[in-house]
């Protein structure tokens, strides 16, 4: 069974291509290429527009409590996630090991019915457990939402006004402008 | 005969001015922030709170030319509304004193002045003072010269005590000195006791806005005990801080002089020993 799965994942590497290598044929290097600023635009706008939130984030975010929020900019909720998570990181430990000492796990049977601590430990231990996967599930889709909307806020503040100048200075902003020539130069 | 060396040069030259980047009109600012206040979304206008300063700089900048504008004035109003809504009182008051004061203008005068009260009300000012500020700022009221009425503009607004707005005096301050106006005294003094950190409350009876008065702040002279050592202490503290140990060392020397309890000796002690270990 297991050599099948393995196959099976193996194939599976040849079809699919993951979003986060690079598959295409690199023609500019992206981190020597500058980009053309406006004198309006705030290094955090920049900043917004130009991250997105990748497949890759979902591993990191699970690294890192708060890691989508932190990319939106949103460093208080992220805060707010990094001491929950940090917290509930301690609440588990604390529950295992007290349930190791009792020879009872968090998910388990309850084997010594008499011992009520016993209960407290499993639901210290659950809560825990809940409170990571739910914070990071939180992390992730809001963390995902709060960076769109951003966007999206600067892309219609910028949309409008950049139509508005395009509109004093005469220019339609239906009509676009194409080079009358084009020179290409391969080696 | 066309050269082809000079070929890039002409490039560059047709091409340059397309490629800068350069700042929003103010006619643009002004059609988005009317666009953005009448849709009543905070998000909105907090995402652009820091476009529309940059375009206030823009409009400081080039003064002279647009305080014959009425684009300056609409900007200022739209940017006080704007303020409002997404619940500043002071900087919204300090946007309109603004307008009124440096680029008045009557259709924005007759519209404006429920709001302004408004704002003066939020910002706990009782009527007398709400009147008082809106009768100092009428357009019939205010002189030709611009720069009197800029020094009119500072006057209100320290004496409004909004901690707020302190950034926005200290810019108007450094268009002052950019003019190359006469700064008053009572400016230099207020600007030094923000810089070491004096809350409203005790700046109060310190200003003195008397024209006549020359030179700078003496400490020694302040007339209220408990402000006097609190300035000491202060200025002593901000020194420290900025690792000025020749000054806080005169300082302290002027300070040890006055009558201290206790707590002020004790502070002065621990103060000095900080100084000594960087003499």
């Amino acid at each position: 069974m297991k050599l099948i799965i393995t196959a099976a994942f193996l194939l599976l590497s040849l079809f699919i291509q993951a979003q986060d290598f690079d598959v295409y044929r690199r023609k500019t290097d992206d981190k020597v290429k500058i980009p053309q600023v406006n004198q309006s635009l705030e290094l955090d706008e920049f900043q917004l527009l130009s991250r997105n939130a990748r497949m890759m984030d979902m591993a990191y975010a699970m690294i890192v409590p708060g890691y989508m929020h932190f990319k939106a900019k949103e460093h208080k909720i992220g805060y707010y996630l990094l001491a929950g998570r940090m917290a509930a990181y301690g609440g588990l430990a604390y529950s295992y090991l007290n349930l190791k000492d009792q020879g009872e796990s968090i998910f388990g049977d309850i084997k010594n019915t008499d011992n009520y601590q016993i209960k407290q430990y499993k639901y210290i231990g659950i809560a825990s457990v809940s409170i990571i996967f739910g914070s990071y599930f939180y992390d992730w889709i809001h963390g995902k939402v709060m960076l769109e909307k951003k966007q999206e806020m600067i892309r219609y503040k910028y949309g409008f006004k950049l139509q508005m100048e395009g509109e004093l200075a005469g220019q339609s902003p239906e009509i676009k402008n194409y080079p009358s020539f084009w020179i290409t130069y391969r080696f | 005969m066309f050269k082809l060396k000079i070929l890039p040069l002409v490039i560059i030259l047709l091409t340059a001015p397309f490629a800068a980047q350069s700042q929003f009109s103010i006619t643009t600012e002004i059609a988005y922030l009317n666009h953005i206040n009448a849709q009543n979304r905070s998000d909105l206008i907090k995402n652009n709170i820091p476009n529309a300063e940059l375009a206030w700089q823009g409009i400081l900048k080039d003064t002279f030319y647009y305080q014959h504008e009425t684009s300056a004035a609409v900007f200022l109003f739209e940017l006080s509304n704007s303020y409002g809504k997404i619940k500043e009182p002071a900087l919204a008051l300090h946007r309109l004193l603004i307008q009124r004061c440096l680029y008045p203008n009557d259709s924005i005068e007759k519209l404006s002045k429920y709001i302004f009260l408004e704002f003066c009300f939020q910002n706990e000012f009782n009527q007398a003072f709400a009147e008082y500020l809106w009768e100092k700022s009428r357009k019939d009221k205010l002189a030709s010269d611009y720069q009197q009425n800029l020094v009119l503009l500072m006057v209100l607004s320290t004496q409004m005590h909004l901690k707020k707005i302190r950034p926005y005096i200290l810019q108007l301050g450094n268009q002052m000195r950019f003019m190359d106006m006469d700064i008053p005294a009572w400016y230099n003094d207020w600007e030094y006791l923000v810089m070491i950190g004096l809350r409203e409350k005790q700046l109060k009876p310190i200003i003195n806005y008397d024209k006549s008065l020359t030179g700078g702040l003496e400490i020694g002279k302040i007339k209220n005990e408990k402000i006097k050592m609190k300035v000491y202490r202060k200025s002593l503290k901000h020194y420290i801080r900025t690792h000025s140990y020749v000054h806080a060392h005169d300082l302290a020397i002027a300070y040890q002089k006055e009558n201290q309890n206790w707590f002020e000796s004790l502070d002065l002690g621990i103060k000095k020993l900080r100084i000594s270990l960087h003499l």
